[in-house]
């Protein structure tokens, strides 16, 4: 007779980097709710974790999906998608004290991915990077970018002087995916689901993480294809 | 009475920072290993609150390395973290051995109740 134990530990250990965000952010917004009297600014902060935290997740389950279902890929603008990226990570950067910019090549000819797909991988990786910054150091500077580096080819990524996560990094947290608390533990306190999220979403997409050097600058991204669609009109 | 807190994560340290100090305490923060060596190498707190989860050196290093000084053996040290301290296949007493007065775990231990602990310990001239 085979004892029923529920859920294999291996099954257990995949979730666990979801786990530890959540927990996480439930930490954080516990902290900020604990003093007797809860101040504006905490409750502020409170929607926006919350919200980072459900938008982290809902890439986090996309990107399971991502790999059991064939993405949809339609024409759209990269730089559009960077911009979006940008704007809804630009409240959590200022809480982190990272400055957080935008540079996207004009005139981006239109591209030819999965917007989730796409979204996620960006944001996976600048959140990444936003909430891995320390404490007691000075301000960062973090640059979101699209960019067209080859004639039918367009780079996502993120570029930054105070850059902290390899390709390397991002190999040694495919490994520890579920090993580990924290997937990247020379770069990030946390257990890095959004690195993770960015390299599986990135994989889904037929692409995956790449160096880049831009400005004398040391970045990460993924490169997308160019809509033929729209070129030809 | 003056502490130093080792806590990566930039709300928690805020917030932390903070009750502290409305509890009347002075309060330093870095969010490193190696931030925290040369903070009080600068300036020696009268207690240590150690996070062990830091990315680079964690706080395992970190209390290796602390407790390898002479003149920084009786600093208190307590852990708060969010690893739980049954993730560490050690005797109790291993915790001590390092100078650990007391292992809080983060989601079972408010902040006040830390805040308490490490006033009561300083105030005891860390005894407790």
């Amino acid at each position: 007779m085979v004892r029923q134990t529920g859920l294999k530990s291996n099954e257990l250990e995949r979730i666990s980097p979801l786990l530890l965000d959540l927990q996480t952010y439930f930490l954080q917004i516990r902290a900020l709710v604990e003093p007797k009297k809860v101040e504006e600014q905490s409750l502020k902060e409170i929607g926006l974790l919350s919200k980072h935290a459900l938008a982290i997740l809902d890439y986090a389950l996309f990107a399971v999906d991502g790999f059991q279902t064939e993405l949809t890929f339609t024409t759209l603008s990269a730089a559009a998608l960077a911009q979006d990226v940008a704007e809804n990570l630009r409240q959590l950067a200022l809480v982190y004290n990272v400055d957080l910019d935008l540079d996207v090549t004009k005139t981006l000819e239109p591209v030819f991915t999965n917007e989730l797909a796409a979204k996620g991988t960006l944001y996976g990786l600048a959140s990444s990077l936003i909430t891995a910054s320390q404490p007691s150091k000075k301000r960062t500077h973090l640059i979101i970018a699209a960019q067209e580096t080859a004639p039918d080819t367009q780079r996502l990524g993120i570029y930054s002087p105070d850059l902290r996560i390899s390709p390397k990094a991002i190999r040694q947290a495919r490994v520890l995916a579920g090993q580990a608390r924290s997937m990247a533990p020379r770069e990030l306190h946390s257990s890095g689901l959004g690195l993770i999220v960015s390299d599986q979403l990135a994989i889904a997409l037929g692409s995956h993480l790449k160096r880049f050097v831009h400005r004398g600058q040391r970045g990460i991204g993924f490169y997308v294809p160019m809509s033929t669609q729209l070129s030809f009109l | 009475m003056n502490v130093l807190i080792i806590e990566p994560d930039h709300i928690l340290t805020k917030v932390y920072k903070k009750a502290f100090e409305q509890a009347g305490l002075q309060v330093d923060c870095c969010g490193s290993a190696q931030e925290a060596i040369i903070k009080i190498d600068k300036n020696m707190p009268d207690a240590v609150v150690l996070e062990l989860q830091l990315a680079g050196h964690s706080g395992i290093e970190f209390l290796h390395e602390f407790r390898s000084y002479d003149d920084w053996q009786k600093v208190p040290v307590f852990i708060y973290s969010s690893v739980p301290e049954y993730a560490f296949a050690v005797d109790p007493k291993s915790w001590a051995a390092f100078g650990v007065k007391r292992y809080f775990y983060k989601p079972k231990s408010p902040i006040n109740l830390l805040i308490g602990v490490v006033k009561q310990a300083i105030s005891n001239g860390s005894d407790t």
